[in-house]
């Protein structure tokens, strides 16, 4: 008898406490409206995501980033790095049109990331380190590292101008960096030219069939690093808010890439062996 | 502050070792040791490569030093842990640390038995609530809290306990708390009785102010209104199960319910704010979705003399119980609170465990038969059916396992039969599109004793694989295997296998002329046991697989290099 009484006086503890204030979410947009803007526009966030045209899981991990690209138009970059297993030749359909792996991804992969993804889709947002002191995060941990990285104040601001050529497909950049704050050494600048909507094959775990969709539309594919995969160093001495650093880059598209989809994306970031933070990310469009 | 805390226990531990209680009589230190140390051989044609330990750090290594103390009903225990790039946590990363995995003091006052620190224990069969240790896959998911015991009667025992779950070296961020009552009654004849273990159990988590911001967060700013859900910071599982046994029969039942909370299903259809060329909004898998909980999970067992037989079947729905609700790449098995038996027969001979069934948390539909049949002391049987499905009645998982005896005394054991297995590699390893992979698997294992310290084990299987509408052969093909053991007891033991691609599939390398390879995986073992000491050292080329969960996938990569390990308990 004691023991039932027991057994109800804890089950009604726990009926008690079922009790609870819910969080409330905010109303929800279908893409359709524009987004409410941030109050600090001035922070623009990196992310690199992982991928490959065999990850089954990788539409829906790109389908991801354009929703956050939907809510935070003007603080967000993302780079889509297709590197490791699931982009491997072996992992693509036989008809495949491009192959999306670069030297620059794969080098950035294993000396910057330290190595493949251990899944995908991954990314890596403002090469901010996971409390596992990883980079890779899962897909439905974008949205708060995002969000979090925006609230945070920026440490620089960039500005692109840059001139094409389109002719001789020549590509000129000049950046210009305005220090907000003291950044001490080692702090770089990297220069990414990046492709969007191209066709060729991607799998696809919602896809029917064998699961491969012909038409795909690739986005935000990582094409060169003009300055070193690991970035240029800026400033011996870090940065300083008195002082504005200004640097110039060059580089030619190749054919094979259509400039209207290419954009350049700048970023200045640390490459100290605690950390690899990526300040303040810029974007432009090659063609405006 | 990590550091200062281990500083403190370890201090405490070793005060408590060296001072007045080591000279206590009676009291007792015992504990043991484990290590592992890895070389990589890069070898990119198994696809051994591109990792940070093939690359350039070459060796990786894991060890557990476990002491414990026990004093009249006082026990305590502290355990190093040390992980040198290693592999064992990322099979892709390197992971590097070192600290107290472990401490734990405990005291039984009368009927009050108190324990604090890093706590193992489980409801019923773990279905609410397991916190349990698994080296192999680098499980440690001890509950760093507070537990108390109390003995109601000498059959009756109540516990409570709270705290958060062990994440390496740190912890979840999330609380969790509960409690059971477990029994044990006879009725009827007390020379044949029926005997009754009843046990009820409650869990609580409380998810912290970051991960419901983070829940928030990713659905305000990436979910669109036909995907809205609600969001809670408290989930509660209740479980309700009792073994029942009877002369010859025992039969165990569980029933378990948790209150909806937002779980992530990685087949349900997300409509997202990108759209198409055509404008229609881009459809993926995989969302946050606001759902309860169920697992009905149950065992029947009958035994008598040279007949056993168990049946055992569980159905699953929505049953998500985690001290986060996102799921980390690098640990699928991050933060699981929970245990959910698996309804597939545990498989140990290399190619009839390559394919195994993935305990699924969103939907299962599963049972299984086993039964033995012992004709005389040197003839038996054994025969298991196993079939899991999803809640739509899609084939999961199929297998049919045989298996004959044959032992004659001191001189020689033959065993051998047949697979048969059906698994869904679409689902398990997200795959879409693949046909399901179908085996056929003969096996024999022959033990020969030619004195009572030498023997000799041969093993060798055969697994046949099913074509897909191309003609060729499911996943990686056909695979032969030979396994040879030389045991000198009771110090040594040899043992050389291979495991050869002899049909190469669809998945198997490719040669520099286009064709299929087919490769062979050799291993060679040496081990060398000396009083409580164990040493072995390994030479082993492995194949690669994936492994996906819960919509993430895994690569288990390929692995060639040496193994050493130690184990030592005193």
């Amino acid at each position: 008898m004691k023991n039932i009484s027991f057994l109800l006086v804890i089950s009604a503890l726990a009926l008690f406490s079922c009790n609870e204030i819910m969080p409330t979410i905010p109303p929800l947009s279908d893409g359709s409206t524009e987004p409410v803007p941030i109050d600090t526009v001035f922070r623009k966030v990196l992310l690199e995501e992982f991928t490959g045209v065999g990850c089954v899981q990788c539409p829906g991990g790109s389908a991801t980033i354009e929703n956050l690209l939907l809510s935070f138009p003007n603080n967000l970059v993302a780079i889509s790095i297709h590197t490791g297993n699931f982009a491997r030749e072996r992992n693509w359909h036989p008809d495949q049109k491009y192959d999306f792996r670069t030297t620059d991804g794969d080098n950035l992969t294993s000396s910057i990331f330290g190595g493949e993804p251990f899944a995908y889709p991954s990314a890596s947002v403002n090469r901010e380190k996971t409390n596992t002191n990883t980079f890779f995060r899962v897909e439905n941990e974008w949205a708060v590292v995002v969000e979090d990285e925006i609230k945070t104040p920026a440490a620089a601001a960039i500005n692109i101008t840059h001139s094409f050529d389109e002719t001789s497909r020549e590509l000129g950049i000049d950046l210009e960096i305005i220090p907000l704050e003291i950044v001490p050494a080692d702090v770089r600048v990297t220069v990414i030219i990046t492709e969007n909507n191209i066709i060729d094959y991607q799998k696809d775990v919602n896809a029917p069939g064998d699961g491969w969709v012909q038409d795909y539309k690739h986005k935000h594919v990582l094409r060169d690093i003009v300055t070193a995969f690991d970035g240029d160093i800026i400033s011996p001495n870090g940065l300083t808010p008195s002082t504005t650093e200004e640097l110039s880059f060059s580089a030619t598209i190749p054919n094979e890439w259509d400039a209207n989809n290419c954009d350049i994306i700048a970023f200045i970031h640390r490459n100290t062996a605690d950390s690899r933070e990526v300040l303040q990310a810029e974007e432009a469009h090659i063609l405006d | 502050m990590l550091y200062k805390q281990n500083k403190f226990f370890l201090f405490l531990f070793f005060l408590l070792l060296s001072g007045s209680l080591l000279s206590q009589k009676g009291a007792k230190i015992s504990g043991n040791l484990q290590t592992n140390g890895n070389f990589f051989f890069r070898d990119s044609l198994i696809g051994a490569f591109n990792t940070p330990q093939y690359d350039h750090q070459l060796f990786g290594a894991e060890t557990w030093l476990n002491l414990n103390y026990n004093y009249k009903g006082f026990d305590a225990g502290v355990r190093f842990d040390m992980f040198n790039n290693s592999n064992a946590l990322t099979p892709l990363g390197s992971y590097t640390d070192e600290g107290i995995g472990r401490w734990f003091v405990s005291k039984k006052i009368q009927k009050l038995e108190v324990m604090g620190g890093y706590i193992y224990d489980q409801i019923g069969s773990g279905i609410i609530y397991r916190a349990y240790e698994e080296r192999g896959l680098l499980i440690d998911q001890a509950l760093k809290g507070v537990r108390l015991t109390y003995d109601l009667t000498d059959d009756w025992r109540v516990k409570g306990f709270t705290g958060r779950q062990k994440r390496q070296f740190d912890e979840q961020t999330s609380v969790i708390k509960g409690g059971a009552i477990e029994g044990f009654f006879a009725l009827g004849d007390s020379l044949k009785p029926v005997t009754f273990a009843p046990s009820f159990g409650v869990v609580n988590r409380t998810l912290s102010d970051d991960l419901v911001q983070g829940l928030v967060s990713t659905i305000a700013t990436t979910y669109t209104p036909v995907d809205s859900l609600g969001v809670k910071y408290n989930t509660f599982a209740f479980s309700l199960s009792n073994t029942m046994t009877y002369g010859p029969i025992s039969w165990y039942v569980e029933g378990a319910y948790k209150t909806p909370e937002a779980i992530f299903d990685p087949l349900a259809v997300r409509t997202n704010k990108a759209r198409d060329s055509e404008g229609n909004p881009i459809l993926s898998l995989g969302k946050f979705v606001f759902e309860p909980g169920s697992v009905l999970y149950s065992s029947l067992s009958y035994a008598k003399k040279k007949f056993a037989v168990t049946v055992e079947g569980k159905r699953t729905e929505n049953f998500v119980l985690r001290a986060t609700p996102f799921l980390r790449l690098e640990k699928l098995n991050d933060g699981l609170i929970n245990f959910l038996p698996p309804m597939q027969r545990v498989n140990t001979y290399r190619l009839l465990a390559r394919y195994n069934a993935a305990t699924q948390e969103i939907g299962e539909l599963a049972y299984q038969v086993d039964a033995r049949y012992r004709a005389s002391k040197k003839l038996s049987f054994n025969v298991n059916y196993s079939d899991i499905k999803d809640l739509d009645n899609v084939q999961l998982y199929r297998e049919i396992f045989t298996e004959v005896q044959y032992k004659k005394r001191r001189k020689f054991q033959l065993l051998g039969g047949v697979q048969l297995q059906t698994y869904n590699q679409d689902r398990f390893e997200a795959k879409p599109g693949v046909p399901n992979v179908e085996t056929i698997t003969p096996y024999f294992e022959y033990l020969h004793k030619f004195s009572r310290k030498k023997s000799l084990r041969i093993e060798g299987q055969y697994m046949i694989t099913g074509e897909d509408d191309k003609g060729d052969k499911h996943d990686y093909g056909d695979w032969a295997f030979a396994l040879a053991e030389f045991s000198m007891a009771p110090h040594w033991t040899f043992t050389v296998s291979d495991m050869y691609n002899a049909g190469p599939g669809k998945n198997s390398p490719v040669g520099d002329d286009g064709n299929k390879l087919a490769l062979h995986y050799p291993r060679f073992d040496v081990f060398y046991t000396i009083k409580n000491n164990r040493f072995s050292l390994s030479y082993i080329k492995q194949v690669e697989g994936v492994v996906c969960s819960g919509g993430i996938c895994r690569l288990e990569p390929a692995f060639h290099g040496v193994r050493m390990t130690v184990n030592s308990n005193f």
